[in-house]
């Protein structure tokens, strides 16, 4: 089954994306599989019970690999692919090795997918100092994933202020990628995204 | 870093335990995986890996080589300083090429285009040369849109205008005018996916820079292609040879010393590689001569280039 992964650095809103995004294809509800580095998820969520349980306003809330089975209507057929959540990538050295080995696991998994959802946050792209901020670690993934996987980049927060300038920013910063912009709490930029899979998907 | 990582797994591994950052990893995956056993999804071009390398292989052209190393390490920092929310200068990388005939400008120019596409400021670094006849129509309002098919042709790459002075031949009247007006216009509309070069002889070059103030501002890089010396054509001439594995006797070398030093005496304009190129070639061809009728050949005869060859090839 072809692994579509989101990647990014930590509170970009990369979980509540996957949440809101699984609800938009037509999920009953979010269903994990067990994760390889083992579980610190229930399997099967209610949507609200995921955005209440899962999402937080802090980085790093997420700390393991969670593969969700997601199936996207394509036609008369039905498509089945993963959609994994990751634990955010942050530069340096993080301090608890419960955090550092849910982005080693992340990493692993990013390389062997199909399918790279980049997710960077458009309205602190260029907050010096912020967690969220573009930085090396971004470039770095860019350069990494494009070459091997299918792989666009999810301007995301699109709907807090500053994110225009952001957006443009992104851009900027990769010429040669495609830039979706997305809000993960507005359901913005959610179609296109959907078509990005669904082409890479065969 | 300092630490010397062996393997992806391992990398990961040391990133878990808290030993190196997720970009140390990125770097030891890159390094691994570009090239191993997991085939890339997306098929890269079949060129040479290393632009770089193959301009630092160019024999001679030492101050090209400085300046393409400055060019890139001024595009790796600007972009890093845009990264660290610095104000970046605009990256303006037309250029003058001036040199004699053979002195590697359009090799250089074509090396380029694949070091920028590399470096990502050009989107796809193909290199697109044309003279003044490309450009220059034969009536009015001829010449702007023949002008522009060529500029169209070379978005994402170079625009390689060899004898560019040329085009200011013929005066006030003359739509080579007009090209340089159609040109500058698209050097502004697209100065962000195009890189304009003029090249020629130096002092034609000096004259046409001169008459039209206008250009020469709108060039910030001028590089000098030198002649190449004695030495550096014998290093060229045996390059040559050697690539395509053919071998100089004793005797042979000391043949084409001769002639390209008596060729450097005679001609008005400087001897270059193209020269050379054309020794090595006419050289290979009466080789093929001069065995072709034999009936036994070993693998020896057919890669050895004898004095006769040579001095046959520079006599006609």
């Amino acid at each position: 089954m072809k692994d579509c992964v989101i990647i990014g650095k930590p509170n970009v809103g990369k979980t509540l994306f996957l949440v809101n995004f699984a609800e938009y294809v037509g999920a009953a509800v979010l269903q994990f599989e067990r994760s390889p580095s083992g579980s610190l998820y229930e399997s099967t969520y209610s949507f609200e019970r995921a955005r209440a349980g899962l999402v937080g306003p802090n980085p790093h809330t997420t700390t393991a690999v969670a593969p969700a089975l997601l199936r996207i209507r394509v036609g008369k057929g039905v498509r089945e692919f993963h959609m994994t959540d990751t634990a955010g990538i942050c530069e340096g050295i993080h301090g608890d090795p419960v955090v550092r080995s849910g982005m080693a696991d992340s990493l692993r998994r990013l390389r062997g997918c199909d399918i790279v959802l980049h997710m960077v946050d458009a309205s602190k792209a260029t907050s010096p100092g912020a967690v969220e901020a573009v930085g090396d670690v971004d470039i770095r993934i860019a350069a990494f994933s494009a070459s091997r996987a299918a792989y666009a980049i999810l301007a995301n927060k699109m709907d807090l202020p500053g994110a225009d300038a952001g957006l443009l920013f992104i851009r900027r910063l990769f010429p040669r990628e495609s830039v979706i912009p997305t809000s993960a709490l507005s359901g913005r930029g959610f179609r296109e995204v959907r078509a990005f899979i669904v082409k890479h998907l065969r | 870093m300092g630490i010397t990582v062996c393997s992806p797994e391992e990398a990961l591994d040391m990133f878990e335990e808290g030993r190196i950052p997720a970009s140390e990893v990125f770097r030891v995956l890159g390094d691994r995986e570009l090239r191993g056993t997991t085939q890339p999804r997306v098929q890269a071009p079949v060129q040479p890996p290393d632009p770089l390398g193959e301009l630092d292989s160019m024999i001679g052209l030492g101050q090209v080589k400085d300046l393409v190393r400055e060019l890139r390490a001024f595009v790796e920092i600007q972009r890093r300083r845009l990264r660290a929310g610095l104000a970046a200068e605009p990256i303006v990388l037309h250029m003058i090429f001036r040199g004699n005939p053979g002195t590697g400008k359009t090799t250089v120019a074509r090396i380029l285009g694949r070091v920028f596409r590399e470096m990502g400021v050009l989107e796809k670094g193909h290199l697109v040369e044309v003279e003044r006849a490309d450009l220059v129509g034969e009536y009015i309002g001829h010449t702007a849109q023949k002008t522009r098919d060529q500029v169209k042709r070379a978005l994402g790459g170079i625009l390689f205008i060899d004898e560019a002075y040329s085009l200011a031949r013929g005066g006030e009247k003359d739509f080579g005018k007009e090209a340089i007006d159609t040109l500058v216009k698209a050097m502004e509309d697209h100065k962000e996916n195009l890189v304009l070069i003029l090249a020629g002889y130096p002092d034609e070059m000096d004259r046409f820079l001169w008459t039209n103030p206008g250009l020469r501002s709108r060039f910030p890089l001028h590089l000098d292609f030198r002649d190449y010396s004695l030495a550096e054509l014998l290093d060229i001439g045996r390059m040559m040879f050697a690539a395509r594995q053919y071998r100089l006797t004793p005797d042979a070398e000391e043949a084409l010393e001769e002639c390209l030093r008596r060729s450097i005496a005679v001609e008005t304009i400087p001897a270059n590689a193209r020269l050379v190129r054309n020794i090595v070639e006419k050289a290979i061809r009466k080789q093929a001569l001069r065995l072709v009728a034999r009936r036994e050949l070993e693998r020896d005869d057919l890669v050895t280039i004898t004095a006769r060859e040579i001095r046959e090839a520079a006599g006609d």
